[in-house]
């Protein structure tokens, strides 16, 4: 059935291949549901151009005017200022950035590892001995 | 390969005209097709053959029609003329009656604005076929040149943004 669906635009707008449309007219004889979706999006497609298709207007006199105004004063306008603000502001920025940079303290790389390693065996010890100590407390509550 | 001059000329026709019918309002459209050829213009040394600006203008046109049609608060007014003939007199939006009775035009405006309405709510990629096969009437074989896609696939789309615009417009009137 979705095959044979999504072939109904096709028909409805004539751009079938002759072939093809007769074996689609003779599958409509026999399906209901198309037949009917094929009515609906027919008249549907009818009442838009009925709408809208018919109708004919020209571009306005004053729009080539307008839109060449408009060019002309993209083209006369002055990009260095604001070329030149946003370059201050890119400068700022990474002056910024570069200041942060050097104002975090430094690790010393000899020794750091070793020290993380060590700190992290001196916690996992006093975890340790903190629950020895909580575990004889109780005991000795209960 | 056409200078912007000769493109304007060549497409602000199909360009306002895209706009009118998505907006149903002339300043509204005067203003979309302004921004779409500045924005051509801004990007032209980018084209390099007369199919990719033309696929391109389509494109932006209903992207930056259906956006503004999405922001617009206020409803559209009867009695503003929405184009002009070849000998500049005002005309109306009355394709379905050469001259309709008031209530009969308040009705095809509120058709319109209601399709326009569930056109804008559809995912992108089906905008673009819907408002070129329903609303510009162009055939497979260009719209699949102006997206950059197969036929097939045109077909395809088509067949999925008309179920949904029929279910769209089932729940305005519901």
């Amino acid at each position: 059935m979705k095959c044979c669906k999504e072939k109904i635009s096709f028909y409805i707008d004539g751009e079938m291949a002759q072939a093809e449309k007769e074996a689609f007219i003779k599958h409509l004889e026999g399906c209901g549901f198309c037949t009917k979706l094929v009515e609906e999006l027919s008249s549907q497609k009818e009442m838009i151009e009925n709408l809208f298709v018919r109708l004919e207007a020209e571009a306005p006199i004053e729009l080539k005017s307008r839109v060449m105004a408009r060019i002309e004063e993209r083209r006369a306008f002055n990009w260095w200022p604001v070329i030149l603000r946003r370059i201050a502001v890119a400068g700022c920025m990474a002056g910024l950035v570069f200041a942060l940079m050097m104002s975090y303290p430094k690790k010393k790389e000899e020794g750091y590892m070793s020290q993380i390693v060590a700190n992290s065996i001196e916690e996992r010890e006093e975890a340790y001995l903190l629950r020895e100590q909580t575990k004889v407390f109780l005991n000795r509550c209960l | 390969m056409l200078n912007f001059e000769e493109v304007f000329e060549k497409f602000k026709d199909r360009v306002f005209r895209t706009s009118l019918r998505l907006l149903g309002d002339v300043e509204e459209a005067r203003d979309v097709a302004q921004d779409v050829f500045l924005s051509a213009y801004k990007s032209y040394d980018k084209f390099r053959e007369e199919s990719a600006v033309y696929s391109w203008l389509y494109r932006i046109t209903v992207n930056k029609a259906i956006n503004a049609l999405k922001k617009r608060k206020k409803a559209l007014s009867l009695d503003e003329p929405i184009g002009n003939d070849k000998e500049g007199n005002p005309i109306y939006y009355e394709p379905a009656c050469p001259k309709p009775n008031p209530e009969k035009r308040a009705e095809i405006e509120e058709g319109r604005n209601r399709v326009r309405l569930a056109i804008a709510r559809l995912p992108k990629k089906y905008q673009e076929v819907v408002v070129l096969k329903e609303m510009e009437g162009i055939s497979y074989e260009e719209i699949a040149k102006i997206l950059g896609i197969t036929r097939d696939v045109v077909g395809i789309r088509l067949f999925r943004a008309r179920e949904m615009l029929r279910k769209e417009l089932k729940n305005e009137v519901l």
